[in-house]
């Protein structure tokens, strides 16, 4: 069991991300733009962050660079439509600690946050 | 025949009957007896005074008879022969007068007729002739008129690199360094041409490069001329158009991709959960149903938006291959301190180098207006990101924030991003990261250059006696007179005394290019020679020192001259002087005029040895030059160059074909010994 924030503006993604955490029996919270983002990560302290890239405001790689240099040490997974190898390249330079790109497989997903959560099946 | 060898004849022709006469009266006196003798001696002293009388009778009569035969056949005879020699040389519409005898005079019409015949057929040859030479001229005509109205440079290259043709634009484009028989390599690097050759010979024709030129992004397009002889044609533009309608197309299309995979997204997901999850509970079943028919109507929209706006036409985007060392001089050109460092030479980009450029440029203004960076470090690597390649951009200072950049260069980073790059500032350095895509086609090795035949001539621009620049000393003796490349230069100065500080007031030069002065390829500058200029020389070429106030120094012109000049024969009038004034720069600049050293005074020496004068005055009077601006270096350059063009026949007529032989004559010359002796004394 471990805490999970998703970042998403998308309600129609979160709605499907939250029920697959839950179901992994993890506590799940949602935000939708970069700042609220921040703002859970320093009040919620989850164990990972699941976060998309095109966000209102401050966007993914902003909030991913920003947790890194107040050094957030936990896991973070780009979860994005943008799958181009220089958003990729770009994403892990700024910090983050897996790439997914949508569309993606519920299972392959599920899979990879409990590899990196160290819970893995 | 002259007066006097027909006064010969007749006097020849009246005696011979007075002689034959004698010579029988002598033989008959020698064959009789002796009482005979002494008869016929006897009749011959008595009738002495009628022997003479009939001796000179005979003898007008015979002379008479002889005139008239002259007269009546040899003269019209010879006159006839002249009528036709100025027939043949001089006027094929002159005709012969028949006179003479009846045979005399047939003979003149028959060859009356043929003169007729004769200057018909080279009347009708004239003007096939005339019509073919107009015909060229009207399309030549209409070339350069076309070639003038185009916007975009176009050149025209040998194998080797040299400048056939060039039109306006390129001109405008180039400014002074494009020039007839010039190489293009002076204009366009090396690789990029190289670059784009192999490129247009592997298929992609035209092919597209981009180049820097002094701040300015040029675009390249390249392609091979047809036929044996090699050459290519360049056509060029200055790449400021950043083509909005296909940054909107590539924009549309990347929205429409994310959106796309938003939806999928959303919709895999929602029906994942419903497949792996048999135990969903019902309200929550029902909502991921609809997030999969929502979804679903999105994608539908999203497909009718992307067919409804995919007007834009690609073609427009611009994406050029530019050198990574080209892009980053072309951004240091636009930002101000800016240096380049850590070029990987092997990499290219395959960008639209006028927006990157823009964007690259703004992202350091960005840097040093509100970040305080100072000078702004700029490299380019490949690094081994598969088909993207980084340009760094580093400053000494404190890294940025997260976020800053991007927001702050938004501009910026929405150009990177239709290419498929991205940017980002690192948190631990002051460094921004810029991805940009490689060229897929890296520069392969140079195609063999230097073919030793010329090229052909694209409409007879008579550009087809041109030949390579010679690469060795025994390459420029060997080397005919009537195809090298030459540079007829003059100098004004101070004065007459170099050794006592004269200086150089004004060089001017003039190109001969295969056989041909180009008036429009002219180097004319005025130099500030740091001292007062006499009233007496100032009143021989017209330069004041108000005149040359400002104007840069001879060490800063002779570069520039000697680039001018450069893979061409120097020509001057009396150029030991010239070379003399020009000696000192030469070792302050290090800049040295290495071509061979062609002297028309010398060359004159060779050509009319026994004349007094070798003055360019007296010379041009000899040649039938007309004595037009003398007294400004380039008035005295043109002039120097028409002299030269009309010795180079003569020198012909005399053997001398090559540079070498020309040297050798020059060299024994009587001028030469005084000349030679000037030059040393001042040589560099």
């Amino acid at each position: 069991m471990a805490r999970i924030l998703i970042c998403d503006d998308e309600p129609n993604i979160v709605v499907s991300l939250e029920f697959l955490m839950r179901r992994q029996g993890h506590e799940v919270r949602s935000v939708g733009d970069g700042d609220a983002a921040l703002a859970a990560v320093t009040e919620f302290e989850p164990d990972l962050v699941l976060l998309d890239l095109m966000l209102p405001g401050r966007d993914g790689y902003e909030v991913c660079q920003t947790l890194r240099a107040d050094g957030f040490r936990r896991k973070i997974v780009m979860l994005t439509a943008k799958g181009r190898e220089a958003e990729i390249t770009k994403g892990f330079a700024v910090g983050a600690d897996d790439y997914v790109t949508k569309p993606f497989g519920t299972q392959e997903l599920v899979a990879r946050v409990q590899q990196l959560l160290g819970a893995g099946p | 025949m002259s007066p006097a060898a027909r006064a010969g004849v007749v006097v020849a022709g009246a005696l011979a009957p007075v002689a034959v006469a004698a010579a029988v009266g002598a033989a008959l006196h020698a064959a009789a007896p002796a009482e005979q003798r002494a008869v016929l001696a006897a009749v011959v002293r008595e009738q002495l005074a009628f022997l003479a009388v009939a001796a000179v009778l005979v003898a007008l009569l015979a002379g008479l008879v002889v005139a008239a035969a002259l007269r009546r056949w040899a003269t019209p005879a010879r006159r006839l022969a002249a009528d036709v020699r100025v027939v043949l040389d001089a006027n094929p519409d002159h005709r012969a007068t028949p006179s003479g005898p009846p045979e005399l005079r047939d003979l003149a019409a028959a060859l009356n007729d043929l003169a007729a015949r004769y200057a018909a057929a080279r009347h009708d040859v004239a003007e096939h002739v005339a019509a073919a030479a107009a015909d060229l001229e009207r399309e030549r005509h209409r070339l350069a008129v076309l070639m003038g109205t185009l916007t975009v440079a176009v050149l025209v290259c040998a194998e080797d690199g040299r400048i056939l043709l060039y039109n306006a634009a390129a001109r405008a484009l180039f400014g002074d360094d494009v020039g007839l028989g010039r190489s293009v390599f002076g204009l366009l690097d090396r690789d990029l041409v190289v670059h784009g050759l192999a490129r247009a010979d592997a298929g992609s024709t035209p092919a597209e490069a981009t180049a820097e030129r002094e701040g300015r992004l040029v675009r390249v397009r390249l392609a091979r001329l047809p036929g044996e002889t090699g050459g290519f044609v360049l056509v060029c533009e200055d790449a400021t158009r950043p083509g909005r309608s296909a940054a909107r197309h590539v924009e549309l299309l990347e929205s429409t991709t994310d959106l796309v995979r938003g939806a999928a997204g959303s919709i895999g997901a929602a029906a994942g959960a419903l497949l792996d999850y048999p135990d969903v509970p019902d309200e929550q079943r029902r909502r991921f149903l609809e997030v999969i028919a929502e979804e679903a109507g999105r994608l539908g929209e999203a497909s009718r938006r992307l067919t409804a706006e995919t007007g834009a036409d690609p073609r427009a985007w611009s994406v050029s291959d530019i050198s990574a060392r080209d892009l980053l001089g072309a951004v240091a050109a636009r930002a101000e301190n800016a240096r380049i460092a850590d070029v990987a030479d092997e990499v290219w980009f395959s960008v639209d180098s006028f927006a990157v450029t823009d964007a690259l440029a703004s992202v350091v203004g960005l840097l040093r207006e509100r970040h305080g960076a100072g000078e702004v470090v700029l490299g380019a690597g490949a690094d081994g990101a598969g088909r993207l390649a980084r340009v760094d951009i580093g400053w000494a200072g404190e890294p940025l924030r997260a976020g800053v950049l991007e927001r702050d260069a938004a501009e910026a980073a929405a150009v990177v991003r239709r290419h498929g790059g991205e940017l980002w500032a690192d948190a631990h350095r002051p460094l921004v990261r810029v991805l940009l895509p490689r060229s897929p086609d890296e520069p392969r090795p140079a195609p063999p250059a230097r073919v030793e035949e010329p090229p052909p001539a694209l409409y007879d621009f008579e550009l087809e006696r041109f030949q390579p620049d010679p690469a060795t000393w025994s390459e420029w003796e060997t080397s005919r007179l009537d195809r090298l490349t030459y540079t007829v230069f003059d100098t004004e100065t101070t004065g007459f005394s170099p050794d006592e500080g004269d200086e150089i007031v004004s060089i001017g030069a003039v190109r001969i290019v295969g056989g041909r002065l180009l008036r429009t390829e002219t180097f004319e500058r005025l130099v500030d020679p740091g001292r007062g200029i006499p009233r007496t020389a100032s009143a021989v070429h017209g330069i004041t020192r108000d005149l040359v106030r400002g104007a840069p120094t001879l060490d800063e012109v002779l570069p520039a001259f000697a680039a001018f000049a450069s893979g061409s024969v120097l020509v001057g009038h009396n150029v030991a002087f010239d070379m003399a004034f020009l000696a000192a720069a030469q070792r302050r600049t290090g800049t040295v005029l290495a071509a061979p050293l062609l002297d028309t005074l010398l060359i004159d020496g060779v050509v009319h040895p026994d004349h007094e004068g070798h003055t360019l005055e007296a010379m041009a009077e000899r040649l039938g030059v007309d004595l037009v601006g003398r007294h400004t270096a380039l008035g005295d350059a043109l002039l120097t160059g028409e002299i030269f063009l009309r010795l180079l026949p003569l020198l012909a007529a005399r053997g001398v074909h090559t540079l070498g032989e020309l040297r050798a004559a020059a060299a024994a010359t009587a001028q030469a010994r005084t000349s030679e002796r000037l030059y040393r004394r001042s040589a560099p």
